[in-house]
């Protein structure tokens, strides 16, 4: 499209349009700013002044208050516990779901059986039921094996819950990878673990990366499971954060609120920031296709 | 996602018809290793389907669970002294399937469309391209919860800056609620939706993009054709079957739509979606029973649905059309 001469006109034209791009993509991150700048005002500047507007000093009260005084249900010790606990949640749950999809999707694409087209679908079919209808045998489930409300119990149900999507994400890339590869390597004699740590692990890369990408943010965001299965102090921080008490003497705190729903965001804004170009790369290298 | 690719499996049906002795160890092996995984959907789908469906058809609520009685098909439709009654003749359930079909079809609607002006522009060549995609993922990659935080703030009858900006505009002259009011609401859930996942949309669709051939480009360029009949009939039937499956991921993920709607509206009929609906019967009404009955319901829909994607997606891989 570059390539053509440009006249003057055109060029004009283009400019034009990055204005208008320009324009577009800022309206489009508008709220961020504002949550961003809402956090970095008192109570008084937020009643008053122009909301759009950066505030006149800046201060990182509402940050502080947010991270270790503010009140969620009962307590008054800020978000920080709930931070932590997230990480304790996201970590094991990241690792262990995208290790079985590594897993499951080798099996399905290289070691195909009688039945292993139907598990597939049925799988799909377990990437999308609604998670009510889970809720309540597997709250059950969790608490004859003495799991409820426990930060363990709350890691199994996400590998269970996203285990579909990971297995979904690698057959798929698997499926795209040269059979022969996988054919010499078994006349050679090589063994069903052999060929997946040597021969399919080094090359799956892009698809590892996007699948622990994609299962950090699922989970690390995830609301309706951390609400049913975490107890007062386990819950992760999405759920803190909607817990999150914002009244004071002079009413609601809209600054801590904001603040506080920064640093729940921050994990994930900051993963994308350092590894959001890997991700885009990895799917379009053909994750989430046919 | 066509389920079976036709021409794959030959390596894995040739071996198992062979049925060597080494063939053998090896199925049972690859069986040893999905063990976890059938296992994981006995526990994911199997068991909880049941228990569920079983519930569905019981009087269960959360003080007598282990008492509760069969009652059959009461929990969905009873015919009753000449009056109906179940979750079938329940006002409010078909309140909720209207929202979820209302929420569906507009928010998915309006992101497959701006995905996909925006996978346009990000496919093309511009300073700082880089940068640009990784910020519009941003609203994608933060917590639901954190995007239901900001936007309740922004749509703030009083303090809010979207009513600053439309009165300052002279759009309207009075502050709108537009969380609480029964007209708006709904519509305030849709735009946080489609600002939050347009940038999803936009991204299947941009690796979609990026795998057309340059040639057709080149020849319709050399030819001279204007560049939006190029877009509907050059590249708009190349990508088709990648939005297929865009739109399909996005309708099933729309059609159990919860947290966006309960942080934003909490537990308001006029916004209240079949999974809200379900979640409320079950957890705040504590009517295990009804509740139960109402996911499954929630549960059959998505399924049909999956099921009906699952044969068309089949039948045109199978014609060779669609790959």
């Amino acid at each position: 499209m570059v390539e053509a001469p440009m006249t003057p006109v055109r060029q004009l034209a283009r400019y034009g349009l990055y204005a208008v791009l320009a324009l577009v993509a800022f309206i489009y991150l508008m709220p961020l700013w504002v949550m961003i700048i809402t956090s970095l005002k008192d109570t008084e500047e937020i009643r008053t002044g122009n909301l759009l507007a950066l505030p006149g000093s800046f201060n990182f009260d509402a940050w502080v208050a947010a991270w270790s005084s503010a009140c969620t249900g009962g307590t008054c010790e800020g978000i920080s516990t709930y931070f932590f606990n997230s990480f304790q949640i996201v970590i094991p749950a990241v690792l262990v779901s995208t290790l079985l999809g590594a897993v499951n999707g080798y099996v399905l694409s290289f070691w195909r059986f009688r039945g292993s087209e139907l598990m597939f679908g049925l799988l799909l079919v377990g990437c999308f039921i609604p998670l009510q209808v889970m809720l309540l045998p597997m709250a059950r489930s969790l608490a004859f094996f003495g799991l409820a409300n426990t930060t363990t119990g709350l890691v199994i149900v996400h590998v269970i819950v996203g285990s579909g999507f990971t297995t979904m994400f690698f057959r798929n890339f698997y499926i795209g990878l040269p059979q022969e590869l996988i054919k010499a390597a078994r006349l050679d004699g090589a063994g069903f673990f052999f060929i997946f740590r040597r021969i399919v692990l080094p090359l799956s890369t892009p698809i590892i990366v996007v699948t622990l990408i994609w299962q950090f943010t699922q989970i690390w965001n995830d609301f309706l499971l951390g609400v049913v299965f975490s107890g007062a102090e386990t819950q992760p921080v999405t759920v803190a954060l909607n817990n999150l008490v914002n009244t004071s003497f002079g009413g609601k705190q809209y600054n801590v609120d904001m603040a506080a729903a920064l640093i729940a965001a921050l994990p994930t804004l900051f993963v994308y920031v350092l590894a959001g170009k890997y991700f885009v790369r990895g799917l379009t290298a053909g994750a989430v296709k046919g | 996602m066509p389920i079976h690719e036709s021409g794959m499996s030959s390596t894995g049906s040739v071996l198992v018809r062979r049925h060597s002795k080494l063939v053998v160890s090896r199925i049972r092996a690859a069986w040893v290793f999905l063990l976890p995984m059938l296992l994981l959907l006995l526990v994911v789908a199997g068991w909880p389907l049941l228990r569920t469906i079983w519930f569905s058809l019981t009087d269960a609520t959360f003080s007598n669970m282990e008492q509760a009685s069969f009652i059959g098909l009461e929990n969905y439709l009873i015919y009753e002294d000449g009056e109906w009654f179940g979750i079938l003749a329940d006002g409010l359930w078909w309140r909720a399937v209207w929202n979820t079909l209302t929420f569906t079809a507009f928010s998915v609607s309006l992101e497959l469309v701006l995905g996909m002006i925006f996978a346009l522009v990000l496919n093309a060549e511009f300073p700082m391209r880089g940068l640009v995609r990784a910020a519009v993922l941003i609203p994608w990659a933060i917590p639901t919860i954190v995007s239901a935080k900001i936007w309740g703030w922004m749509l703030h009858d009083q303090f809010g800056i979207v009513n600053h900006i439309l009165m300052s505009l002279a759009l309207i002259d009075s502050p709108l609620s537009w969380t609480a009011s029964a007209d708006l609401s709904l519509w305030a859930v849709i735009v946080v939706d489609v600002w939050k996942t347009t940038p999803f949309m936009a991204l299947l669709i941009l690796a979609a993009l990026q795998m057309l051939p340059s040639d057709c480009y080149e020849a319709a360029r050399v030819d001279g054709i204007h560049p939006v009949k190029v877009f509907f009939r050059v590249t708009l039937p190349l990508i088709m079957p990648a939005l297929v499956v865009a739109v399909t991921f996005r309708v099933l993920d729309a059609l159990r739509v919860f947290d966006v709607i309960y942080v934003l509206t909490s537990n308001s009929s006029d916004t209240m979606s079949i999974s809200v609906f379900a979640r409320q019967q079950l957890v705040e009404f504590q009517q295990v029973g009804y509740g139960s009955a109402a996911s499954v319901l929630v549960f059959l829909s998505v399924m049909s649905l999956t099921l009906i994607w699952m044969y068309l997606s089949n039948r045109s891989s199978n014609h060779g059309g669609v790959k």
